[in-house]
């Protein structure tokens, strides 16, 4: 479903990714672990397209109407249409647009898109509820400005929110755990798993083993210095929840 | 004569030789009105107030009177406000069949009004030193005198309504409005300018708000990319008088107003929205000026705009704190959002105070769309063009919020629907 051979990305002067492989395919869920500073929101945010980062050797392709597509000529609106989604790790505010707006705005697009007619004004209100009951999100949130005083961890669930809607065929969840207590990590965990099916895949930037317990993953790998330095499954995490990140990095 | 006035010559010439429109008791005020409009000319650049608005547009063509004309009914429920009683002047003429005066409150056409009402009505008949005041002074045609008797609440508001059709000749349209709120007497005004012409409009309007009053005045000005507007409006407010004004600018070759706001006794108070959109090569100016004359007085004023294509925007805004007028409270901020690379505004708030106890705060800011927030949005499948839009009508949110609650509101979202673009 994506594929990335030899990923070279280039912020403010900087290569922050340095040949990175990856190869995702529907029905898998992938965890990519490493430490601060390593690239992982770099990576996240090129697969989303955002336009600061600049790529400046290798490619990303994304199967669309199961043809592989090269997306670094899409638009992010359009990638967004054909079924990405990046859940980031510090969603922004955006004061004056109402958060219902917002999620009838997104989801529209994809009917657009797919053809469809938009839903009824109506039946969207319900459907985005029945959404949010889902994940314990107060219906009162839905007329809140987008993310505005918010906290942390309320931005993150309504990010999962706005996956709730989409239904994206690859989500990206870039340390949707952190800022989570116990309670609202299983929540959204089981709010994830729910829209989780053969036919789309799941990877998950993290920096704790925690969230691994509720969504398990089928691969993990280690991101250091711009590169995966080691791939593995689900023991891989657990070691480095006892080892750290060193051991791997020389 | 200079070169910039010979446009309005033959114009003049017509309406003042016409008893229709110049009975005897207006021969005079023309005259001279027009002689110092000949003698100044348009304003220039090198009037503070104009430094970065040019007349230029109104040398193209000579200028002809309006004639009465029709309005099909699908424009004019466009253009009305639900709810509210109306005049309707159609090219600068006011057209009876059209309107639905109010009969709680006293309205006479001001040509009429110069004649029955003479001491209420002449005072206001100085030019001072702005020529296209006397420029409206000579050519008046149309306009009302509207008197809020003392107490009295006026149940449904106002709407003034300007409408225009093309006519073959470019026309000069210069309605004069004087309206008395009296002392503890409360009134709510729509003053609507639409066109999509060549036409050029110079209005002016006095607003006497007495003790206690309330008025509540919305001016709004719609204009095509080819419409010239100017105009002059004086709010004059007694003791423990409010004015609350909301200003819309959408559009014009030249859409320029100037607002001031005499404060004149203790308790007096001004509240002051605006929003323009402009796009295209249009061309917006707003002058506010608030003079706190007294002590304990009090303005707060919002005014935001967004600048598309190549337009252009001026925020004029000064406020003057005199000696003695102590205890003020003023406040002012204007916002901007460029749309676009070739956009420009220029905001120029000014503070004058010679009182040494008073709250002022006052600011401008000039924007872009957020990299971020487009970014966000796109990133949720929204197109770039509709995450544009969706972003600048959240910034303008709060000032179209100030309007919420009243007959305007909804006309103004539809205003701002059909004007589209931005505002949507
Ligand atoms: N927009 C940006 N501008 C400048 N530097 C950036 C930007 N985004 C990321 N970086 C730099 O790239 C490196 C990787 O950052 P990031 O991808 O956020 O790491 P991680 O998510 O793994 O903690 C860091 O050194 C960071 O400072
Ligand atoms: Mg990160």
């Amino acid at each position: 479903m994506l594929n990335i051979e030899n990923l070279h990305v280039r912020v403010e002067e900087k290569e922050v990714l340095k040949g990175l492989n990856l190869h995702i395919k529907a029905g898998e869920v992938h965890a990519i672990m490493g430490p601060n500073g390593s690239g992982k929101s770099t990576l996240s945010k090129v697969i989303a397209g955002h336009p600061e980062y600049t790529v400046t050797s290798g490619s990303i392709t994304y199967d669309v109407n199961f043809r592989p597509k090269n997306i670094l000529d899409m638009q992010p609106d359009e990638r967004a249409r054909n079924g990405l989604f990046l859940a980031f790790q510090y969603p922004i505010e955006i004061p004056g647009i109402p958060n219902l707006e917002f999620l009838r705005a997104a989801f529209n697009a994809v009917c657009k898109h797919q053809g469809v007619d938009p839903m009824e004004h109506k039946a969207f209100d319900a459907f985005v509820r029945e959404k949010a009951k889902l994940l314990e999100i107060d219906s009162s949130f839905l007329d809140r400005e987008l993310n505005v005083d918010l906290s942390g961890g309320e931005k993150k669930r309504n990010e999962i929110l706005q996956m709730a809607v989409l239904n994206p065929r690859l989500a990206l969840l870039d340390e949707t755990d952190s800022g989570l207590d116990v309670d609202s990590l299983r929540i959204v965990s089981e709010g994830v798993n729910k829209l989780k099916t053969d036919d789309n895949a799941i990877v998950m930037i993290t920096h704790y083993h925690r969230i691994l317990n509720y969504i398990k993953p089928d691969f993990v790998h280690v991101l250091a210095d711009g590169r995966i330095v080691r791939s593995g499954d689900v023991s891989l995490a657990l070691e480095i929840e006892e080892r750290g990140y060193d051991w791997l990095l020389n | 004569m200079s070169e910039t006035t010979r446009q309005f010559e033959s114009a003049f010439q017509s309406l003042v030789n016409d008893a229709q429109w110049t009975p005897a008791w207006l021969k005079d005020l023309r005259q001279t009105s027009f002689e110092q409009f000949a003698q100044a000319g348009l304003p220039s650049r090198q009037i503070e107030a104009w430094k970065y608005t040019s007349t230029r547009s109104l040398n193209e063509s000579p200028f002809a009177l309006g004639h009465a004309s029709a309005i099909d009914a699908e424009t004019l429920a466009a253009r009305s406000v639900a709810g509210a009683s109306r005049v309707v002047f159609i090219n600068g003429i006011f057209n009876a069949a059209l309107s639905e005066l109010p009969t709680d409150v006293s309205i006479t056409d001001i040509r009429e009004a110069l004649d029955t009402d003479r001491e209420m009505v002449m005072p206001c008949m100085s030019a001072e030193d702005d020529s296209l005041v006397s420029l409206n002074q000579a050519f008046f045609s149309s306009g009302v005198l509207i008197k809020v008797n003392k107490n009295v609440t006026v149940a449904k508001p106002i709407q003034l309504l300007f409408l225009q059709d093309a006519q073959s000749e470019t026309v000069l349209i210069s309605p004069r409005n004087i309206i008395f709120v009296e002392a503890g007497a409360q009134a709510q005004i729509i003053e609507s300018h639409f066109g999509d012409t060549k036409n050029f409009t110079n209005a002016v309007t006095d607003v006497f708000v007495k003790d206690n009053a309330v008025c509540q005045y919305v001016l709004e000005r719609v204009l095509g990319s080819e419409t010239k507007y100017v105009s002059r409006h004086s709010f004059h407010l007694a003791r423990d008088a409010r004015i609350e004004t909301f200003n819309l600018a959408l559009g014009g070759r030249l859409n320029r107003s100037q607002l001031e706001f005499r404060l004149n006794a203790p308790g007096a108070s001004a509240k002051l929205d605006g929003l323009y959109i402009a796009r295209g090569d249009n061309h917006i100016d707003n002058v506010t000026e608030v003079l706190h004359l007294a002590p304990h007085t009090s303005s707060a004023q919002l005014y935001k705009g967004i600048l598309e294509d190549k337009s252009r925007g001026v925020f004029n805004g000064k406020i003057t704190i005199v000696k003695d007028a102590q205890h003020v409270d003023a406040q002012q901020l204007n916002k901007n959002l460029l749309m676009s690379r070739e956009a420009e505004v220029d905001s120029r708030p000014q503070l004058i105070i010679d009182a040494n106890d008073v709250k002022c705060s006052h600011g401008a800011t000039i924007g872009q769309l957020d990299e971020q927030e487009l970014f966000y949005l796109q990133s949720r499948a929204i197109s770039l063009e509709d995450a544009k839009r969706m972003l600048a009508k959240a910034f303008i949110g709060d000032v179209v919020g100030r309007v919420s609650g009243n007959h305007f509101t909804k006309h103004l979202q539809d205003v701002l629907q059909s004007f589209g673009g931005g505002a949507q």
